[in-house]
């Protein structure tokens, strides 16, 4: 966890500094794209040497399975469903400003 | 991307599976997962810094930020409660399972010392396909519902596993937004996951 936010504060210690050029901040996407796929690729590896997950995926696989979508789901509309709520709030009081201030 | 990361997801459990890699890195698979989640929080930490879409959904929202992880956690608790009588689970034990919120390795962990071997491998199993999805579904979720539906399916995990995904898929714009809504989530488990065990 500590690691995670030093590597947070460099990044955007670096990327906020005025003298580091173009060049390097430019190369974020490359990084990040290189640090999504190999973090994948290495959590693959991980699945995938550990016999013990194969093996309970056969037991526990179908209800963890569910779990996971509905949970995922779940959040996914809840959320969705907020952010819709707020921005009809948020339109509806600029247009009252509006007509206060026409 | 999403093709990318399937292709790398699949390559890796199956290059794991064959043992087919030097044990030289197997045997030290948590340094280069570490090193990787470095690379790529870091990458955002630099985004964070020289992007100006990154403070614009803050100034935009401003409190109403936390209605994001909130909204997000009690969607997952009520739908997953509304499935459980078909799997046969009750309903506490699947609100704990699903208050992992992707951070399986807590979840496992927890569960099983407070519940036993079988509902903590299935909350491990459970929390571990939440972030699988969520590795798969961002970049088609993002167009069509918005970045807050986005940044809730990562969970816990978008303050790090998912935050580069979910970082690169907005261009930025989704940055501090991930990272609220993501250490919130984290600061949860530890309270839902005992709270829904020990309820009577």
């Amino acid at each position: 966890m500590m690691t995670l936010l030093i590597a947070l504060l460099l990044g955007l210690f670096i990327g906020t500094l005025r003298s580091t050029p173009q060049k390097v901040t430019d190369m974020r996407h490359t990084l990040l794209k290189g640090g999504i796929v190999f973090l994948i690729f290495t959590m693959g590896v991980s699945i995938g040497t550990n016999p013990e997950i194969i093996h309970n995926l056969k037991s526990v696989g179908s209800r963890a399975f569910f779990l996971a979508l509905s949970s995922t789901l779940g959040a996914l509309l809840f959320a969705f469903f907020t952010e819709k709520y707020l921005r009809q709030i948020a339109r509806k009081e600029h247009e009252n400003d509006q007509n206060h201030h026409g | 991307m999403t093709k990318t990361i399937m292709v790398s997801l699949f390559l890796g459990i199956a290059l794991g599976y064959g043992h087919i890699l030097p044990p030289s890195f197997t045997n030290h698979l948590h340094v280069f997962t570490d090193c990787a989640l470095f690379i790529a929080v870091f990458s955002v930490g630099m985004d964070l810094g020289c992007n100006r879409n990154t403070l614009q959904e803050i100034r935009q929202w401003g409190w109403k930020i936390l209605l994001l992880p909130l909204s997000a956690m009690v969607g997952s608790i009520v739908l997953s409660s509304m499935v459980s009588p078909l799997l046969k689970i009750p309903m506490r034990e699947s609100a704990a399972i699903v208050s992992g919120f992707g951070w399986y390795s807590l979840a496992g962990a927890m569960l099983t010392h407070l519940a036993g071997p079988y509902l903590g491998t299935t909350a491990f199993l459970a929390n571990l396909l939440r972030e699988i999805f969520t590795f798969f579904s961002v970049e088609w979720i993002y167009p069509r519902f918005g970045g807050w539906a986005t940044v809730a399916l990562g969970g816990a995990t978008s303050m790090d596993t998912t935050l580069g995904l979910i970082s690169e898929t907005s261009e930025g714009r989704l940055n501090t937004l991930s990272l609220t809504s993501g250490v919130l989530h984290s600061l949860a488990v530890p309270i839902f996951i005992p709270l829904w065990i020990k309820m009577p």
